[in-house]
C-alpha cells in the first residue's frame, strides 16, 4: 500500500513538471531549406535564436534540387498542412503559391516601403503577388557573364559588348580541338536553360509574356533571330559543345573552372568558388561583365533570388516569431554574415557598399549595377508551364528537330493556351 | 474435426483483414480520391471538363503512346531474352547457383540508383557506351544518347530491358523447373528432338508462366516512373514523357491538380483494357490447350 502511494505520489509529481514544462515551451518553427553545405543556415539561426530567447528553428535540409522541394512544399500544402511553418522561397515561387493561397500574406506585419528603400527594387517586386507582399527578400541573383581576362589580354581584344562582337571574339580565341571552348551556359531542358535564353530575347529586344497585357510575344522575329543564335552557339559558330545539352549550372561552372571554355553564362555564386576552390585553374584570371545584347538596345540580367515566406498553414500563435526570424534575415548583421560565409550576393543594397565586404569581393562593385538593371521573369501562376514549353521547344531547336522559326511559333502557340486555359476558368 | 461454415467465414475475415485493411487505405481510398479530384472542381461542383480536356490534350496521347511503345517494345524483349537466359540457366553446369544469384543482381538494385549509373555510361562527353560505339567505328561521332529524341528512348528501353529481363528469367525458372521430368524421359523414348520437345513441350507447359510473367510486366511498364525521371526527365521535349512522369509533372509542376487526376483516371482505364485484354488470351488458350 505504501509503496502504491508513494509511486502515485511521483506520478502526480511527474505529471505536474511535465504540464509546467508545457505551457513554458520555447515557440518552435519548422524552416524548409536546401542542404546546407557551408553552414550559413545553422549559423544565422544561432545568431538569432542568441537573440531572441524563446523562439527556436528546426531546420529541415530539403533536397538540392529547387524543384524537389518546391514539390515538398506543394505537396504538404495540398493536404492543408504545415510542417514547413517557414520556407525558402525562390522568386518564381511566389506568384504561384500566392494564387493557390498557400502563402501567409505578410503585408499587415512588415513595412514594404521599407525594404524598397533598403533591398533591390527587383528582389521586393517578386515577393509580391497581387498587391500583397508574400515574402521578405533575403539573396538577389542575375545572370552575368565570365571570362578569362588572361586569354583576352593576350589576344589584345576588348570584352565583347554585342552578339555580333561576342560571336566574333570567341570564335577567334576558341581552340576546341585542345579543349578550350568559347562559350559554355545553362543548355538542359530545364529553368536554367529559360533563365539564359530569356537575356538573350530581352537583349534582342523580344519578350515572351506580359502578364499586364496577358499577350504571349514569343513568335516575334526578334525572338526567333534570339533563338537562333542560340542554336549557331551549336551548331553554326560551333562555340559551344554539343554537351551544354546536358548542362545545369555547376556542369558549365566546373567547365569553366576547369580551363576549358572562354565565356561563362552563370549567376553570381561562380565568382567566389572560381577564384576559392581548390580545384579551380583559373584562379586570377576572370572577369566579370554583364549579358551580351544586340546593338541598339541593353543589356539584361534575369532576376533570381531567394528569400524567407511563410506557409498559410502556421499556427496562428507562432506568426509573430515567424515575422520575427523572416524580418532577421534581411537585417544588416544577417546580411553580412551570409556574405562573409557563402559570399552571397544578398538583397540589401548597402552590404554592397561596405568596404569590408568590398575589400573581401571587389566584384560586388560591379555586381551592385547589374543587380539593378534585372528584369524578372513573368509574374503569373502558371510560370512553371510556361517555362517547361520554353525549355521544351529550345531544346526542340538545339537539337535540329525543328527550325527556330517552328520551335517559336510552336512555343507561343502553347503559351497562348496554356495563358487562355487559365484565364478562362 | 468439421468446422461449421460461421465459423470458417469468421476465421476467413479474421485473416484476410490485414490485407483488405491494407488495401481499402492504400489503394481504394487513393483511387476513389483521385477520381473525385478529376470530376469536381474546386467550388465542389461536378464537371466533366477536366477529362474532356484530357481527351483533347496531345501531350496526352503523345505520353500514352511512348508508354505503349516503352511497353510493347520492352515486354517482348525481356521476354524473349529472359526465356532464352531461363533455359541456360535450367541447364546443369558447373557454379550454377553463382550464376544464377550473379544473375538476379540487376533486378535486385533500386531502379532509381541504377538510372544513375546509366546515366553515367550514356553520357557523351565522358560515358564509356558512346565512346565504345565511335571507337568500334560503328558510329561517326560519339552519339548522344540523352539529348537525342530517338536515342534517348532507345537509352531508356536498354536500361529497362537489362534491370528486368533477370525478374523475367527467375519466373520463367521456376516454370521450367515445374515441368516434371518424366514427360521429357517418356519424349526421349518416342525419339523426340531438341527442338520437338522445345516446341511440344516446353513451351505449352510454360504458358500459365508467360501469362502470367507478362501480366506483371506489362503492368509494371505501364507505370513506369522512376527510370525515366531520374534518365531523362521524360526529355528532349516530350520524347521519352511515359504517362506517369507526364501525371506527375502536370500535378506536382504545373499544379493542375484536377487535370493530373484525370489523366491518372485515364491511365487507370488503360490498366484495366490491358488485364481485360490477357483475361481473354487466357481464356482462349485455356480452351484450345486445356491448361492456365
Amino acid at each position: 500500500m505504501k509503496k502504491l502511494s508513494l509511486f502515485l505520489l511521483v506520478a502526480f509529481v511527474l505529471t505536474l513538471f511535465s504540464m509546467g514544462a508545457a505551457f513554458a515551451k520555447d515557440i518552435t518553427l519548422t524552416f524548409l531549406i536546401g542542404p546546407d553545405s557551408t553552414g550559413i543556415f545553422h549559423k544565422e539561426v544561432a545568431l538569432f535564436e542568441k537573440k531572441n530567447p524563446g523562439i527556436k528553428i528546426k531546420l529541415v535540409e530539403g533536397p538540392h534540387s529547387t524543384n524537389d522541394r518546391y514539390q515538398m512544399f506543394v505537396t504538404a500544402s495540398m493536404s492543408k498542412k504545415s510542417p514547413y511553418d517557414i520556407v525558402w522561397a525562390d522568386i518564381i515561387w511566389i506568384p504561384p503559391l500566392a494564387q493557390k493561397g498557400w502563402l501567409l500574406p505578410i503585408s499587415d506585419y512588415v513595412d514594404v516601403n521599407k525594404l524598397y528603400a533598403e533591398n533591390f527594387k527587383a528582389t521586393v517586386d517578386g515577393s509580391i503577388w497581387d498587391g500583397k507582399i508574400y515574402r521578405v527578400p533575403a539573396m538577389s541573383d542575375a545572370g552575368l557573364i565570365y571570362y578569362r581576362k588572361d586569354i583576352l589580354e593576350k589576344a589584345g581584344v576588348k570584352p565583347p559588348r554585342t552578339f555580333k562582337e561576342f560571336f566574333q571574339v570567341a570564335q577567334k580565341l576558341q581552340d576546341p580541338k585542345n579543349g578550350l571552348w568559347g562559350f559554355v551556359y545553362q543548355g538542359k531542358q530545364y529553368e536554367g536553360l529559360v533563365c539564359f535564353y530569356l537575356e538573350w530575347l530581352w537583349g534582342n529586344g523580344g519578350y515572351y509574356y506580359d502578364p499586364v497585357t496577358r499577350k504571349v510575344g514569343v513568335d516575334s522575329p526578334q525572338a526567333i533571330e534570339a533563338t537562333q543564335m542560340l542554336v549557331d552557339t551549336i551548331h553554326k559558330y560551333k562555340i559551344t559543345p554539343p554537351d551544354v545539352l546536358s548542362f545545369q549550372e555547376e556542369e558549365s561552372r566546373m567547365f569553366f573552372e576547369s580551363g576549358k571554355a572562354v565565356f561563362l553564362r552563370n549567376w553570381p555564386y561562380v565568382w567566389v568558388l572560381s577564384q576559392s576552390d581548390e580545384m579551380s585553374k583559373v584562379k586570377g584570371k576572370v572577369g566579370v561583365m554583364p549579358e551580351f545584347y544586340a546593338e541598339g538596345q541593353h543589356p539584361y540580367a534575369t532576376q533570381g533570388g531567394w528569400g524567407v515566406a511563410i506557409s498559410k498553414f502556421i499556427e496562428k500563435d507562432k506568426v509573430d516569431a515567424a515575422i520575427k526570424f523572416a524580418l532577421f534575415m534581411n537585417s544588416y548583421e544577417a546580411q553580412k554574415l551570409a556574405f562573409m560565409v557563402n559570399g552571397w550576393d544578398v538583397a540589401r543594397r548597402d552590404i554592397y557598399y561596405d568596404p569590408e565586404v568590398l575589400k573581401k569581393n571587389p566584384f560586388f562593385k560591379e555586381l551592385r549595377v547589374i543587380l539593378e538593371n534585372t528584369r524578372w521573369r513573368p509574374a503569373t501562376p502558371i510560370w512553371p508551364k510556361l517555362s517547361d514549353i520554353m525549355s521544351r521547344y529550345l531544346t526542340k531547336a538545339m537539337t535540329q528537330q525543328m527550325t527556330p522559326e517552328e520551335a517559336n511559333k510552336k512555343m507561343a502557340e502553347e503559351a497562348r493556351k496554356a495563358v487562355a486555359e487559365f484565364w478562362n476558368k | 474435426m468439421v468446422i461449421k461454415r460461421s465459423t470458417y467465414i469468421k476465421y476467413l475475415f479474421l485473416f484476410l483483414s490485414p490485407a483488405i485493411v491494407l488495401i481499402v487505405i492504400f489503394k481504394l481510398y487513393p483511387l476513389i480520391q483521385n477520381i473525385i479530384y478529376a470530376i469536381v472542381n474546386d467550388d465542389g461542383h461536378i464537371t466533366f471538363r477536366y477529362l474532356n480536356d484530357t481527351l483533347h490534350d496531345p501531350a496526352f496521347w503523345n505520353s500514352s503512346w511512348v508508354t505503349i511503345k516503352f511497353a510493347v517494345i520492352t515486354v517482348f524483349f525481356e521476354m524473349v531474352i529472359g526465356f532464352i537466359f531461363a533455359l541456360l540457366l535450367n541447364a546443369s553446369f558447373r557454379g550454377r547457383k553463382i550464376m544464377r544469384t550473379i544473375f538476379l543482381i540487376p533486378w535486385a538494385l533500386p531502379t532509381a540508383i541504377m538510372a544513375v549509373g546509366w546515366k553515367f555510361l550514356f553520357q557523351q562527353s565522358y560515358g564509356p557506351i558512346p565512346w565504345l560505339l565511335y571507337w568500334l567505328k560503328l558510329t561517326k561521332s560519339p552519339p548522344y544518347f540523352l539529348s537525342d529524341p530517338k536515342m534517348s528512348f532507345i537509352a531508356i528501353l536498354i536500361a529497362d530491358i537489362w534491370k528486368t529481363v533477370p525478374f523475367v528469367a527467375l519466373l520463367i525458372l521456376a516454370g521450367l523447373q515445374a515441368i516434371p521430368h518424366e514427360l521429357y524421359e517418356s519424349m526421349d523414348i518416342d525419339g523426340a528432338s531438341g527442338w520437338g520437345k522445345m516446341i511440344y513441350l516446353t513451351i505449352p507447359l510454360l504458358i500459365p508462366t508467360f501469362i502470367v510473367t507478362l501480366m506483371f510486366r506489362f503492368l509494371e511498364a505501364f507505370g513506369v516512373f522512376d527510370l525515366i525521371w531520374v534518365l531523362t526527365q521524360g526529355g528532349p521535349g516530350n520524347a521519352t514523357m511515359a504517362l506517369s512522369p507526364y501525371i506527375y509533372k502536370k500535378t506536382f509542376m504545373w499544379m493542375e491538380i484536377h487535370g493530373g487526376a484525370a489523366t491518372a483516371t485515364f491511365t487507370a482505364l488503360y490498366i484495366i483494357i490491358i488485364i481485360l485484354l490477357i483475361q481473354y488470351i487466357r481464356n482462349t488458350l485455356k480452351r484450345r490447350y486445356g491448361t492456365t
